[in-house]
């Protein structure tokens, strides 16, 4: 081996350019591994401003995973009850990874106001 | 050390870029395949780390005969070197082709970042290992080139200009259409496209055009790859680096807009922002193909 192993100083700023990040990706990897998700799935439900359309009242929803686990097939319902009627709004989310949101709009025929939402189901990976 | 500045940065940018381009013909199938997004969110941190391993491992192995360094023969030390920084051409390849079609976002949480990053680096870092196989012609081919070049364009070069002109314009063009009917074809019917383009914005898109034409840029011409020399020596429409890229581009356009029509992707009376993001989407797979087999020529 008489040759250097790294030529010149473009080589080397490449060479520590790649170090650098591939030191900070093993780094969080290992972080990962060493704080094993412990709690697991968490949700919950946030609100937005209704708005509304053709007689129908579109309301926002955020739903925020606070566990350290993911969580996949997210069910949220949000029902409302009036005075003779219950209505029933549901939305499904493929997958909600550990500390995230995930935003979905629930429909309602009427002010959802007083509708309650909640997660009802999810499944584990 | 005894070598001008200017041309040892010139030399590690063409090796860089090389890496990326090897990266991109290699891996943009997979870029394309939802399982590969999926399987990322729920990799679990040891079994990303044996990922990495075995990507640093298979460019280890192929940095002996292959790799993305025009230079060669190499140390041990180097190949270790340069497996390294093709591990982290994989890992940046990846990051930012999942940003730009919107499937990375901060939000996702940073398991699922990493585990889709890491899925697909595999595959980048093969491509980045056999960069130099797939697009480095040896000196040996440059000199040939050179020559043929300096005894054509003697005496009776205006005479056979046009009727060059017009060969090598088709052949090109027919290198690039088959190139993108091929990968085209192989993504089109999928249901990848329709998920990709929907969540996409109107700046998304043109930043994906972009990135399109720029690819096929760095993968035909920037790089110092294979055949170039000889391609620039070459008259006709196709000539020019930058008119040749935005040539093959439309094609490629045009060949992607073909295929979702007849994998009844999308069919005539479908709104017309839907036509045009489906194929922008499906126009960055098919450009790279169109320069890779422009490059194959």
């Amino acid at each position: 081996m008489t040759e250097q192993p790294i030529r010149n100083r473009a080589e080397w700023i490449s060479l520590g350019i790649s170090l650098t990040l591939l030191a900070g990706v093993v780094g969080t990897v290992i972080s990962l591994w060493l704080q094993p998700s412990l709690k697991p799935a968490e949700f919950t439900v946030k609100r937005g401003q209704v708005r509304t359309s053709n007689n129908q009242y579109y309301l926002p929803v955020t739903i925020q995973n606070e566990g350290d686990a993911t969580a996949t097939q997210v069910t949220v319902e949000g029902t409302l009850e009036t005075a003779n009627t219950e209505e029933t709004a549901t939305t499904t989310f493929d997958f909600v990874p550990a500390r995230s949101d995930a935003e979905s709009v629930l429909i309602f025929s009427q002010e959802p106001a007083a509708a309650i939402v909640r997660v009802v189901s999810y499944q584990e990976p | 050390m005894a070598r001008p500045k200017a041309h040892e940065w010139r030399t590690e940018l063409d090796d860089l870029m090389r890496g990326i381009a090897g990266a991109f013909l290699f891996g943009a199938p997979f870029l394309y395949t939802m399982e590969v997004w999926w399987k990322g969110n729920f990799t679990s941190p040891p079994r990303m780390m044996l990922i990495l391993c075995i990507a640093y491992l298979s460019l280890v192995l192929l940095n002996i005969k292959g790799g993305f360094r025009a230079q060669q023969p190499r140390s041990y030390a180097q190949i270790l070197a340069e497996s390294a920084e093709g591990l982290a051409i994989a890992l940046f390849a990846a990051a930012l082709s999942l940003t730009l079609i919107g499937i990375l976002r901060f939000e996702i949480g940073v398991d699922a970042i990493l585990g889709k990053v890491i899925t697909l680096c595999l595959p980048f870092a093969i491509g980045v290992g056999i960069a130099n196989n797939i697009l480095l012609k040896t000196n040996g081919d440059d000199a040939d080139s050179t020559s043929k070049r300096d005894g054509s364009e003697g005496s009776i070069v205006d005479h056979h200009w046009h009727k060059r002109a017009w060969r090598s314009t088709l052949s090109d063009a027919g290198a690039a259409l088959l190139g993108a009917i091929i990968v085209g074809a192989s993504i089109a019917p999928t249901d990848e496209i329709p998920m990709i383009a929907s969540s996409l914005s109107p700046v998304r898109l043109l930043l994906i055009m972009a990135s399109s034409l720029l690819l096929s840029y760095i993968i035909v011409f920037a790089a110092n790859f294979g055949g170039q020399r000889r391609r620039r020596s070459q008259p006709g429409f196709f000539q020019g680096p930058i008119s040749e890229t935005l040539a093959s581009y439309l094609i490629s356009l045009a060949i992607s807009l073909l295929m979702l029509w007849l994998f009844q992707v999308i069919r005539i009376g479908d709104p017309v922002n839907q036509w045009i993001s489906y194929m922008i989407v499906l126009g960055l797979p098919s450009t790279i193909g169109g320069a890779a087999g422009r490059l194959a020529m």
